[in-house]
């Protein structure tokens, strides 16, 4: 049952026809119960009377004429996008720059997962021991059921951290190469290079830099390995050798680097054990000559790693040391004395180059920067106008 | 025949625009009378407002929604046209009513009655007007108004309702002064 209040607000649209049949009908029921509501219904319907009554004014005489006239002084209607449409162009901006804040956000955030995945993946997963176990399998592998299956110990292994590290600590090979790191200042640098030489008994391989050798001027870069044994009495004798400017021991882990080998190792030995099985398994002459190639190739590929984990094996026992020798009489050369002409010369050169470096800096911002910037002042001022518009138009109606 | 009109109109065909408006002349200068009280200024508003619809021609999509389109222009230009002669000093305002009662046949105001509805209209808030003018006194339909107003015809019909609320309200308490 509608009470007074509905019903007076659903009269104008009842007078109107414009209620459904139920809303009607209880209309009608409450118009026909209550007298006051009945009052009004009555007056609305005077009002609306009233309303229609008031008659439409003829065109002034004359009025299309007038207006053909003012007409022909018009120019072309104007172009939807010629116009100063202010709210389209506020739109517009609002989208492109929701749109410029949304990419950027979006990218920030894939970046920035990115990155942690790649952090976690580092951090959390350990060691990945077998990165490149993914074996290069003939097409013959897949398809062939009477083949057996890749086996369960080819899938790669990811060990956590902690476990490689404990690991390894229990592998007596694996270990880390140490580096003795010697800057010496000496008065000859010949004599001391034969000295170095002579500490292990053999020829030093040296990595030389240029000029080594001619004179007050020199300077030299030699790396070479030792024995663990006479490591610490080399490095007692180097110190002797001339004045030690800078001195720094360091350790490379070459753990991680073994263990990856070892398991990549372990994969293409597991591969060449299938591909044999293989090898006798199949009867036909095509797979047969597939088979073969393939097990030639992991057998080089398997060598190749072998001969990798050797070197690394051979290294950890044997310490580097870098040596590098300077003569003491090495002075940084003084410039030559000019003269004002050549002095002058040279500062307008230098403010020449730092003016030309400004405007490439100047550019760079104006690319990088002001655009951007200029963008939003743009933005900014469209909503400034908007506003003022918007006050504007209330002001109006408020008077 | 219209749509061909309004095609030729879009590219700046004057005397088209002229056979595509002619319909609508006397609605568009009956809005303009029921805002602005005076022949005089409501012929000036609807040829603005004319002059406006041309000018404007291009943004109208079809023929379909031409009068609602027409009628929305008219609303706006009358209702800045009240703006206009509202800022004007209080003496000119009255300029503008002193020939209602010296011409009373160029005037909307034929009794006091009537009269006083249409000040009872113009006291009301300029959506209110809008509604009241356009569907009881220029006979729109509820989709011409929501078309007009840009409202949902929900919306309309419950605005409609209360302005016309409103409307008896303001009657009551003129009467009542």
């Amino acid at each position: 049952m509608l009470d007074c209040d509905k019903v007076t607000e659903l009269i104008p649209l009842y007078i109107d026809n414009e209620l459904s049949e139920e809303e009607r009908a209880g209309v009608e029921g409450h118009l026909a119960s209550c007298g006051p509501c009945k009052a009004r219904y009555e007056e609305m319907c005077s009002l609306m009377s009233a309303l229609y009554g008031i008659e439409d004014e003829a065109l002034p005489e004359g009025f299309h004429d007038e207006f053909m006239e003012k007409l022909r002084g018009q120019a072309k209607p104007e172009s939807v996008f010629t116009r100063w449409n202010y709210k389209a162009m506020a739109r517009a901006g609002a989208y492109a720059a929701a749109a410029i804040i949304a990419v950027s956000a979006v990218s920030v955030g894939v970046s920035a997962l990115l990155s942690f995945d790649e952090r976690t993946a580092e951090s959390d997963a350990g060691a990945v021991t077998q990165p490149q176990a993914k074996l290069d399998q003939p097409a013959e592998y897949a398809m062939n059921a009477a083949a057996p299956a890749p086996a369960a110990e080819n899938a790669v292994e990811i060990v956590p951290a902690d476990r490689a590290e404990r690991d390894l600590a229990q592998d007596p090979i694996a270990s880390s190469i140490t580096y003795y790191n010697i800057e010496l200042t000496v008065e000859d640098i010949q004599e001391t290079m034969d000295q170095i030489s002579r500490l292990s008994g053999t020829q030093v391989s040296m990595n030389k830099t240029a000029p080594p050798y001619d004179g007050a001027q020199g300077s030299a870069f030699i790396t070479r390995r030792v024995s663990a044994q006479e490591f610490e009495i080399v490095k007692d004798r180097l110190r002797s050798l001339g004045s030690a400017m800078n001195e720094s021991e360091s350790k490379e882990s070459r753990s991680r680097q073994l263990s990856d080998l070892r398991a990549r190792l372990a994969a293409k030995e597991a591969e060449k054990d299938r591909l044999l099985n293989l090898l006798g398994m199949s009867g036909e002459l095509d797979v047969l000559v597939r088979v073969e190639s393939r097990l030639n190739s992991v057998a080089d590929e398997s060598d190749n790693l072998n001969a990798q984990i050797r070197d690394i094996n051979r290294e950890i026992g044997q310490p580097y040391l870098n040596i590098q020798i300077y003569n003491v009489a090495y002075d940084q050369p003084a410039p030559p004395k000019q003269g004002l002409g050549a002095r002058m010369a040279n500062s307008f050169k230098e403010s020449v180059n730092s003016t030309v470096k400004f405007m490439q800096n100047l550019l760079l911002f104006v690319v990088s920067a002001a655009v951007p910037t200029a963008v939003c002042v743009i933005l900014a001022a469209l909503i400034f106008i908007l506003v003022r518009r918007a006050v504007k138009k209330r002001r109006g109606r408020q008077q | 025949m219209s749509e061909i009109l309004l095609a030729r109109a879009r590219k700046g065909d004057k005397d088209a625009f002229g056979q595509l408006i002619y319909p609508y002349e006397r609605l568009i200068y009956n809005i303009a009378c029921k805002y602005m009280g005076n022949a005089e200024d409501a012929k000036d508003t609807a040829q603005e407002a004319m002059l406006k619809i041309y000018l404007n021609i291009k943004s109208c999509r079809s023929y379909a929604t031409f009068k609602a389109w027409s009628a929305k222009i008219t609303v706006n230009a009358s209702l800045d046209a009240l703006r206009k002669r509202a800022r004007k000093s209080a003496e000119t305002l009255e300029e503008h009513q002193a020939p209602e009662t010296d011409e009373p046949e160029h005037t909307a105001i034929i009794n006091e009655d009537v009269r006083n509805l249409k000040d009872a209209i113009n006291a009301l808030g300029e959506d209110q007007r809008t509604l009241i003018i356009l569907r009881d006194l220029e006979g729109f339909s509820y989709a011409e108004l929501a078309e007009t107003t840009g409202a949902a015809l929900g919306t309309v019909k419950s605005r409609l309702s209360r302005a016309r609320l409103a409307l008896r309200e303001q009657i009551d308490k003129s009467w009542r002064l």
